[in-house]
């Protein structure tokens, strides 16, 4: 297990690149990012806005939103900087908690409709047990929805132009299939890379096909029909998740983990709406090797906002933080014990990695 | 009547077991989760390029069928890099019950007859990785890495001249998509011959093994997708299958 | 078990001896994988297994001096033996694989080549298939009707005197999948390799007395 030269990501992080000099793709995409003519893609911006934008109804576009700092800085300049009036679609989170609804709350004030689907949670449930169990991640089948659901709304209302945030392969290292899906959404690589499997097969003795329709996208049909144009911010107008918080904290009282710091991680800014999220960061770093203090690092070191050290300090410090905020709630959710809930982590530890010095695991190769 | 087979097809790089895409490793996966119970049939490949790789791969690759024809109780085919009959002996004497030749078999056709003659021709799996090339197709090995300007329909046939008890397509664009077989690609294959013929290479939604079986004449549909291979998993595309008229083994 | 019963698994050179022994250790028995007469003789039952070509398996087995070893200990002695795949046509008198050959003749049976009459079944047999019950027999307790078996050959025994045929399998043209003659037992499937009912079948062998 090798780590990024620039950054820290380890090249167990799924599709991640590393090239002859060490550096992984997500580094090299930054420092891309340096040489971009931003103007141009402005420009280029202004020009889908023009094409795609919806052409009748009341919404110009749909924003899926989750009330973070991401999702509210791309919603907030569309409507404040660009005149537009998006749709906010939010798939709800697992285990919704009060910073994110209040988060939410606040940018609604400002003037915008919402639409928040929340699935059966019967099947979501099970669905989340399932894969957390089989895969070592509660949030499969919300990444299933949260990719289908604004694809759903799209075709519902007749909006054909869908802002994501960023192409996660390109900005985080991944397998970037063509310049064109850095801009527009593949939909098929989306389920490829991210799900891994059609979420239609998801079907057992109690969940049916009806119970899966929040997870499907609607037929290539439709979606052509609509002219469904799903498309990344990220590649028109630089991005920085630092540089987002600070963006919304201007517009708005934007509130934070509420004891300062997320666990696992130095931020107290991302990935504050989901209970769930604490479990799934801490997984990835079961699986995987880099916990949420390597990926913030790595995200701040490849925007030129933090030294490669102070990253490393930090991923020493805080990767392997156990999840105790909400972990009660997230069991409860997921129907475990403790003890199974330890099985099923150790079920996913990848061995190559990790080793057992007395009773406690180590990282085999850690951070350097 | 025969049953449709559904076979898990674990491809391993250095003795890790990987999905890929366009035919590179992609994603580690443990295999905890995969299923030996009702999986109809178990294809392990070495798809560790020379080169690569630690230099421990052969061993553990061989650990690796070794420990699944131990421990699972059902039909178990090995490959990876085959070129000569004692390549084969080797996993045989693992405990495979049939190999899979490939570029050892593009390269030298008489492989085949080699280890067909005292093994059987039902030991001897041929697999035929395939591009689209216009509107026909064309067989590429290894690793699908080099074009051989040969059709897979009279590969094939001649495979089967040459001793093949089966082939085994795999559509190289269709490799880790979720797209669905290249059923052109299949039924050329499987009308040109008379030995099973197992459709690899995108199978994504459950619709896609009935499509493979009804649509390509497949004898036996292939997953690579890890995600694929969970009990549950494998118990939801039966019982779609079987829903769709096809007879597949249930318990 | 309080005492582990010994498993003899003839090693000829052609079968896959790994999944038998492997089957027969996870159903608690003690595997002996062996060509020698004498280790074969200190067992309690012996499973013949078979992947290949019939002229080379008898050869094998004359090379090895098992002939007359196996059928001292399975016709003389009465120890239990089971035929699995190719080591179940061995049993009959004569095959016509490759030219005709003797077997070993201890079931009344000849092996001829699979000749489905319906063109669009394809040769080799692969796969799993079912089992037609025609009498009663120990191998078959707990084996459900409907159960299904790997098969995997292009050969097969469709003459075996009605009295020894446990189970008939249709493939465009019947033959016998399950035989017994006496303490001998065919298979024309893979036990080892068909599952929940292939070990239920296996066991069932293990435990005859």
């Amino acid at each position: 297990m090798r780590h990024c030269k620039h950054c820290l990501m380890p090249d167990t992080r799924p599709r991640v690149q590393f090239d002859a000099e060490g550096v992984c793709n997500a580094c090299r995409n930054a420092e891309e990012k340096a040489r971009i003519d931003w103007d141009a893609r402005r420009r280029e911006f202004l020009d889908y806005v023009r094409r795609y934008g919806a052409k009748s109804g009341p919404y110009d576009c749909i924003v899926p939103w989750s009330g973070g700092k991401d999702s509210s800085y791309i919603a907030h300049r569309l409507k404040f900087e660009f005149g537009l009036n998006p749709l906010l679609v939010t798939f709800s989170p697992l285990l919704p908690n009060e910073v994110g609804a209040h988060n939410r709350e606040l940018l609604l004030r400002l003037g915008f409709d919402h639409v928040m689907v929340r699935p059966n949670q019967k099947v979501a449930r099970r669905l989340a047990r399932r894969f957390f169990l089989e895969r070592g991640n509660p949030k499969v089948a919300w990444d299933a929805g949260v990719n289908t659901i604004p694809v759903q709304m799209g075709v519902k209302y007749g909006i054909p132009l869908i802002f994501y945030a960023e192409h996660g392969e390109s900005e985080y290292g991944g397998r970037v299939l063509s310049e064109e899906s850095r801009k527009i959404r593949d939909l098929a690589e989306v389920l490829e890379h991210q799900i891994g499997d059609d979420p239609g097969n998801w079907t057992d003795d109690e969940i049916g096909e009806r119970d899966l329709a929040p997870y499907l996208y609607p037929s290539r049909e439709e979606i052509e029909r609509v002219g469904i144009r799903a498309m990344y911010f990220g590649y028109f107008f630089r991005w920085s998740m630092l540089e987002n918080y600070r963006y919304i904290k201007k517009v708005m009282p934007f509130a934070t983990a509420s004891k300062g710091r997320t666990d696992g991680t130095f931020t107290d800014f991302d990935s504050l709406d989901d209970k769930m999220d604490n479990l799934y960061y801490y997984l990835q770093f079961i699986k995987f090797g880099f916990g949420r203090a390597t990926r913030d690092a790595c995200r701040m070191i490849q925007n030129g906002q933090m030294g490669r050290d102070e990253g490393l300090d930090f991923a020493r410090k805080y990767d392997d933080e156990f999840p105790e905020t909400h972990f009660h709630d997230n069991l409860d959710y997921l129907a475990l014990s403790e003890p199974e809930f330890t099985e099923i982590v150790d079920l996913h530890r990848n061995q190559e990695i990790w080793k057992r010095e007395g009773n406690q695991w180590k990282l085999r190769f850690p951070p350097a | 009547m025969l049953h449709q087979r559904l076979i898990t097809v674990l491809t391993f790089n250095d003795g890790v077991l990987f999905r890929t895409k366009l035919f590179a490793p992609d994603y580690r996966y443990t295999h905890n989760f995969v299923d030996a119970w009702l999986v109809d049939e178990i294809v392990a490949l070495d798809i560790t390029r020379p080169g690569n790789g630690s230099g421990t791969a052969g061993h553990s690759f061989a650990a690796v069928i070794g420990g699944i024809a131990r421990k699972c109780f059902v039909p178990l085919a090995a490959g990876g890099g085959i070129r000569t009959l004692d390549d084969a002996r080797r996993f045989m004497a693992l405990g495979a019950d049939k190999v899979v030749v490939n570029t050892g078999a593009v390269e030298r056709p008489r492989l085949i007859g080699e280890i067909a003659a005292p093994y059987g021709s039902q030991c001897v799996v041929v697999s035929i990785d395939a591009r689209r090339a216009g509107d026909r197709y064309e067989v590429y090995s290894h690793n699908g890495t080099c074009a051989t300007g040969r059709d897979p329909a009279d590969w094939a046939e001649e495979a089967v001249g040459e001793g093949a008890g089966e082939i085994l397509v795999t559509s190289i664009e269709r490799d880790g998509s979720l797209s669905g077989y290249d059923l052109d690609l299949c039924r050329r294959v499987a009308s040109r011959v008379s030995v099973p013929v197992l459709i690899a290479g995108g199978a994504g939604a459950w619709r896609h093994f009935v499509d493979g079986v009804v649509e390509g004449g497949a004898s036996g549909v292939c997953t690579s997708n890890i995600y694929h291979f969970t009990e549950s998993s494998i118990r939801s595309a039966k019982a779609f299958m079987r829903k769709a008229g096809l007879a597949v083994r249930l318990s | 078990m309080s005492t582990m019963q010994r498993v003899g698994i003839v090693d000829y050179g052609m079968g896959n001896l790994v999944s038998v022994a492997g089957a027969v250790e996870y159903l608690g028995y003690e595997a002996v994988v062996s060509h020698d007469p004498r280790a074969l003789a200190e067992t309690d039952r012996l499973i013949l297994p078979g992947v290949g070509a019939f002229p080379d398996a008898m050869r094998n087995l004359h090379a090895r001096g098992l002939v007359d070893a196996l059928g001292d200990l399975v016709r003389r002695r009465g120890t239990p033996l089971l035929g699995i795949c190719l080591g179940a046509q061995l049993l009959a008198r004569e095959s016509e694989e490759f030219g005709r050959h003797a077997g070993l003749g201890w079931l009344d049976a000849t092996v001829s080549r699979l000749r489905p009459n319906d063109p669009a079944l394809r040769v080799p047999h692969v796969g799993w298939n079912g089992i037609r019950k025609i009498r009663d027999g120990v191998l078959l307790k707990g084996v459900p009707d409907d159960a299904l078996f790997y098969y995997v050959h292009s050969y097969c025994i469709g003459d075996a005197p009605a009295g020894n045929v446990l189970c008939e399998c249709d493939y465009g043209a019947r033959f016998a999948a399950v035989l017994e003659s006496g303490r001998v037992f065919a298979t024309q499937f893979h036990p080892e390799k068909s599952q929940q009912h292939g070990l239920t079948m296996l066991r069932n062998f293990l435990s005859v007395h």
